[in-house]
């Protein structure tokens, strides 16, 4: 192959990855550089140009797509300033389709009265259609943030002088207690447990009639039985639990593993609950109260995977280095 | 041409980015005349800074797209070559530029090499 061919090539490639206004400009003035570059290499060899002497110059020049992305100013399909709230929302959105995932598959099992092969088939189809919907929704996100990186809707930091470092959020402490939560919640679990191991007719719909109080127990004898150490079980653990933490005045990493450990109980029992039998004395209070259940279910699922996702978080975070210690 | 310092990765990438600032007042100042993108990467590395082809001719064109520098094609010649010289707003860019670089060196030195300075100039011990 001649020099000057393969020189050719070598502009065909980088030309074909400029911006066409540009293309021609360019390569023109590459030729005359590379043309140039190639006789004084020959002139210092004392020989013709040749190929191998043409094969050095572009080796020498470089590849033809990183000649090429050096004419280009930079481009990003989603640029750094954008990329935090990307990367913000794409957590978020994951973690709504995780809890609706749960809550779904969770469902499913509980209608499903199919044998256990037939139940594993099901599961696979929801594990399909789930993906398939995370990796819709990911592509959703990339084309809205990609779009708002092209039109210029971009996250701008505020100007030196409008800036008030005042402003700035306080740093989270998630280990720090809320002593007024925490023993609001303490009380009201001793109470629920007190009522409904000592006083389930209490749990009722209280009326006057001729003068006399009368009431109607609304806690169905099914529910009583069935249900209520469960609840009494998850309601007695996560009050002595509470008492710990408020013992110890922090939130630590044993007793953020027992929170998760409860959150997991919790949906157990409410979905033992969800799928066992009747609630409250009319059957149609029931059906409001699995409504309710399926609600606190989701809320929990959510609250569980926010509470592995900050303790896997912690797990594999690096301790912190010390003073003068190279960082990693 | 001096050598790299280590052969490190990380040291070639700061090796990199040092060269990558000063590179531009490097160039500005060798276009006070106008040179074509090969005649200026001998002059370059005949005053000992060697700069690769694929860094230097896209960067004269991105100076080119700020209004430092200026081009025109040459036709007459051999061969048509592209010719830059500095723009009158790159003069004065330039001047800046060369006044912070020397009053930069003057206290990089100082940080670098604190015995050998004694009376703001770089080197005299």
């Amino acid at each position: 192959m001649e020099p000057l061919d393969l020189l050719e090539r070598y502009l065909h490639a980088v030309g074909a990855q400029l911006p066409r206004p540009q293309r021609e400009d360019v390569k023109a003035e590459l030729r005359t550089l590379l043309t140039e570059m190639l006789e004084d290499r020959a002139r210092q060899a004392e020989r013709a140009p040749d190929t191998d002497l043409a094969v050095a110059v572009l080796r020498e020049f470089g590849e033809p797509e990183a000649v090429a992305a050096r004419y280009r100013p930079p481009a990003y399909l989603i640029g750094p300033e954008l990329y935090p709230i990307f990367m913000l929302v794409v957590k978020i959105v994951l973690a709504v389709l995780a809890g609706f995932g749960v809550l779904t598959v969770a469902l499913a099992l509980w209608r499903s009265e199919a044998p256990l092969a037939e139940l594993g088939r099901t599961l696979w189809e929801l594990g399909v259609q789930g993906a398939g919907l995370v990796l819709m929704n990911l592509g959703l996100l990339v084309l809205i943030f990609a779009g708002l990186q092209r039109w210029g809707a971009r996250h701008s930091a505020d100007a030196p002088e409008t800036w008030n470092p005042l402003e700035l959020p306080a740093v989270e402490d998630r280990d720090r207690i809320d002593r007024g939560s925490l023993i609001t919640t303490l009380s009201f679990n001793l109470i629920l447990i007190v009522v409904l191991n000592f006083f389930p007719d209490l749990v009722a719909v209280f009326f006057l009639h001729d003068g006399v109080w009368g009431r109607f127990p609304l806690l169905a004898p099914e529910f009583l039985t069935d249900q209520r150490p469960w609840f009494t079980a998850a309601w007695a653990l996560e009050a002595g639990l509470y008492l710990a933490v408020l013992w110890r005045r922090r939130w630590t990493v044993p007793t953020r593993w027992a929170e998760f450990g409860l959150s997991i109980l919790t949906l157990v029992v409410l979905g033992r609950a969800l799928m066992g039998g009747e609630i409250l004395a009319p059957a149609i209070l029931t059906v409001f109260a699995k409504g309710v259940m399926v609600i606190m279910l989701a809320v929990n699922v959510a609250e569980a995977i926010g509470q592995i996702y900050h303790l896997l978080g912690r797990f594999f975070a690096a301790p912190p280095a010390p003073l003068g210690a190279p960082h990693r | 041409m001096a050598t790299r310092p280590t052969s490190s990765s990380a040291a070639d990438n700061l090796d990199l980015e040092l060269r990558r600032g000063v590179v531009v007042l490097a160039v500005l100042s060798q276009l006070q005349t106008e040179q074509y993108g090969y005649s200026l990467k001998k002059a370059l590395a005949d005053r000992g800074l060697e700069i690769d082809e694929g860094t230097l001719y896209p960067l004269l064109r991105r100076l080119e797209s700020q209004g430092l520098l200026q081009s025109a094609w040459r036709m007459a010649e051999a061969r048509p070559r592209r010719y830059y010289v500095i723009s009158p707003g790159g003069r004065r860019v330039y001047e800046a530029l060369s006044a912070n670089w020397r009053a930069l060196t003057r206290v990089i030195d100082q940080m670098v090499h604190p015995v050998e300075v004694t009376d703001g100039t770089p080197g005299s011990a």
